[in-house]
């Protein structure tokens, strides 16, 4: 056990000595889907670094239902456990799910708040660009599993 | 004349009397009856930009916010509500005459009677879309080759429509002809006169020719920005077999570009050691 936290507190202190994020911004593309509402959707974002490898990611998904509209809006904070090429972060948000149908006759309009849970990696093939896989789970949301695909750009 | 010359003779023209009259009735059944519908009216106002992300990559981006003509009022131009559109895309430049763009697009089709409650006010519509960009440059003309295609999921605004997947293939040539200066550069008057034409194809497409569209515009370089507008006449199917449509229609354009590679701040990623 003793040698376990030694291992990961060798992990840490490494990351720490190595990522340097203050201040960073970044604009990210994807597309999702859930699993859950079978929803595809594009996903643009932005990403903020207040400080050294934690950050604010606010993105949004318009959903493409069969009939009606849906979007998801995510406000979620990520933590990176590495720097260089492949960065890896686990997320915490808060997301609203907003949808609109055209047939129900009981409800019209749906708008639902949910916590966000995921990790995701982001591998940068370029100085300027990158990667970015994600899965998070909305457990208010009918636990809503959601896979993200997407590219990111380093704007500094 | 022997008896079986004739006989072959009457037989000759019994066979391409049969033709004629075939062909005779045949196009009186099949000949396709084409429409024409009076000439409609539309004002499309666009941002282009393109900003240089590294040596070969740039991040390009349209947006463009259309109005089109009232049902009443075939010439009004802004009557209705047409379409915003937003096209995105990262472009890959392979050299100086080639590259490629690869990105979504995300439409919002307006209702076509905003008075009719059977029809939605906007859907969506989501496209991935790809371009092929060949340029050259002759005499101080610059000339573009734009091959472009086009993965479109498209609906009808009536409630309840159902989407429908197509696939087009647009082809435009397009001419850059600098008037006051030998090339494009800054500060350069110029005239771009183009041609794009439309292809579809689909499960539910009867119409392979979608469209095709003359396009004159006059414009202005000035440092950063290209500002560009004119006249555009397009002709193309609709949804009713053997009709089709003809808008004059208004551009109104602005071209932002912008070199990304020498604004970069150097990061330093590490932390002094410890």
């Amino acid at each position: 056990m003793k040698k376990l936290i030694l291992f990961f507190a060798l992990i840490l202190i490494g990351n720490l000595a190595l990522a340097q994020y203050q201040g960073q911004f970044r604009l990210q593309y994807g597309n999702d889907m859930g699993f859950s509402s079978g929803l595809f959707g594009m996903n643009i974002g932005g990403e903020y670094f207040p400080v050294d490898q934690i950050s604010f990611a606010p993105n949004l998904s318009v959903l493409f239902p069969e009939t009606g509209k849906a979007s998801n809006l995510h406000l979620d904070a990520r933590y990176y456990f590495t720097d260089d090429k492949l960065e890896l972060y686990a997320l915490l948000g808060y997301a609203n799910f907003r949808r609109r149908y055209e047939f129900n006759p009981e409800k019209t309009y749906e708008n639902t708040g949910t916590m966000n849970i995921g990790a995701g990696v982001l591998y940068k093939f370029i100085e300027e660009l990158g990667l970015n896989a994600e899965i998070k789970l909305q457990p208010q949301n009918y636990n809503e599993f959601i896979i993200k695909l997407g590219i990111s750009y380093f704007i500094n | 004349m022997k008896k079986e010359t004739f006989v072959r003779k009457v037989k000759l023209i019994g066979f391409f009397t049969f033709i004629w009259m075939a062909n005779g009735y045949g196009q009186d059944l099949d000949e396709p009856v084409r429409t024409n519908l009076a000439p409609t009216t539309e004002m499309w106002n666009g941002l282009y930009l393109k900003l240089r992300l590294s040596d070969k990559i740039f991040w390009y981006q349209e947006n463009h916010y259309r109005r089109r003509a009232s049902a009443d009022n075939r010439s009004d131009f802004v009557g209705r509500m047409g379409q915003i559109y937003n096209r995105a895309g990262l472009v890959y430049l392979f050299n100086d005459q080639f590259e490629v763009t690869v990105g979504p697009t995300l439409v919002f089709n307006f209702t076509p009677d905003p008075e009719n409650l059977e029809y939605l006010n906007s859907t969506l519509e989501p496209r991935l879309w790809h371009q092929w960009l060949f340029t050259q440059s002759i005499a101080g003309i610059k000339i573009l080759h734009q091959f472009r295609f086009e993965h479109r999921f498209k609906r009808d605004n009536l409630i309840g429509a159902d989407y429908k997947y197509t696939d087009r293939y647009r082809y435009k040539f397009v001419a850059y002809i600098p008037l006051n200066k030998p090339k494009m550069e800054n500060k350069t008057l110029f005239l771009s006169p183009s041609n794009e034409i439309f292809f579809q194809t689909g499960k539910y497409q009867r119409e392979i020719f979608e469209d095709n569209r003359v396009y004159t515009a006059i414009g202005y370089t000035y440092n950063n920005f290209m500002f560009f507008g004119g006249h555009m006449w397009t002709y193309g199917s609709t949804n009713n077999p053997g009709t089709y449509a003809n808008k004059h229609i208004i551009r109104l354009n602005v071209m932002y570009t912008l070199d990304f590679r020498n604004r970069r701040r150097p990061v330093t990623r590490s932390l002094p050691a410890l």
